[in-house]
């Protein structure tokens, strides 16, 4: 860990309106954490400035919670390749009505990578990605109904006629 | 071969016996793979198992094959295309089910929703493989086994 980064990312976390919560010793990564009004200038920032130079991203990954408030958080773990820097970025979003979809800005302009990451969480938490290219599902069948990776799931009794659930 | 008649180098067999020793001695397996089962499936066909010596040589086109060996996890994503290659072979066509989870859904039985719970849901199955993946060895058998079924099958019934 090299601390003399420090104060730059404490900058960036007040120029975008985020939080910076340190190093942590266990994973050996940079926290952030941020809302989704300002999610998009905090990746923008860690990807187009030369003293953070995030030019891998490792992966988006997705959470439901249900406490205290019903929330989707998305954790995008980057990778400075040049500046051997490990970041994490915490964003969070309220499911306010099961009937809509929280969205998050897309970043797979920035990095090609979160084109497939996108489409995943989509797909399994029903997330929409604001200025996403291709937003069809990548993983599942197109005529699948509901978000298999959200807590409340239920799934559906049949797939093209053949029942889901195992009976002898 | 039903007779050997000796000096004459004549053999004598019925239709039935013939065309059920060229069936089970060139069972074509359509090449594919769905999941890690689909590796020990590979490594039969490679040169420590050697699945050629059977006559078993994998074809690229539902067309020429006679056997879909199902190596893996049916998803219901992959149902649908299982089903539509399976009714693109001529018939007389074989199944074998290889592995847990095309036996039966395996360890996604109970909390996989994508999995569908045997792959005889969908197409009919010949001979079914145990195993999570099965050796080699447990795929041999199963050729054999399936050999074994076309000898004592008759086109007259």
């Amino acid at each position: 860990m090299d601390s003399s980064i420090e104060p730059l990312f404490l900058d960036l976390a007040q120029k975008t309106g985020t939080d910076f919560t340190g190093f942590d010793q266990t994973s050996g990564y940079w926290e952030f954490k941020s809302d989704v009004i300002h999610l998009r200038s905090l990746l923008e920032n860690l990807y187009m400035d030369n003293s953070f130079w995030c030019d891998f991203l490792q992966s988006i990954s997705g959470e439901h919670k249900q406490a205290p408030l019903e929330s989707i958080v998305l954790h995008y773990h980057l990778e400075s390749l040049t500046r051997s820097l490990k970041i994490h970025v915490a964003c969070s979003e309220n499911i306010v009505e099961a009937s809509i979809k929280p969205t998050f800005p897309s970043v797979s302009d920035l990095w090609k990578a979160a084109d497939w990451h996108e489409r995943e969480s989509a797909e399994l938490f029903g997330i929409h990605f604001e200025g996403h290219p291709d937003l069809r599902k990548l993983l599942l069948p197109n005529d699948w109904q509901g978000f298999p990776l959200r807590k409340d799931y239920q799934a559906q009794e049949r797939y093209h006629g053949l029942k889901i659930k195992y009976e002898k | 071969m039903s007779e050997k008649s000796g000096e004459s180098g004549l053999m004598l067999t019925t239709l039935d016996d013939l065309s059920n020793w060229a069936q089970a001695s060139s069972l074509w397996p359509l090449s594919f793979g769905l999941a890690c089962c689909a590796i020990e499936m590979m490594g039969s066909y490679a040169s420590s198992f050697d699945l050629d010596r059977f006559g078993v040589i994998p074809r690229a086109s539902p067309r020429q094959a006679d056997v879909m060996i199902v190596s893996g996890t049916v998803t219901f994503k992959m149902a649908d295309r299982v089903k539509r290659l399976y009714e693109q072979m001529a018939e007389p066509r074989f199944v074998i089910s290889m592995g847990s989870c095309s036996n039966c859904g395996g360890p996604y039985w109970e909390h996989g929703y994508h999995v569908v719970k045997g792959v005889d849901r969908i197409i009919p199955v010949d001979v079914y493989v145990p195993g999570c993946p099965p050796r080699p060895e447990a795929l041999i058998g199963a050729i054999i086994k399936l050999q074994e079924k076309i000898r004592k099958t008759s086109e007259n019934g």
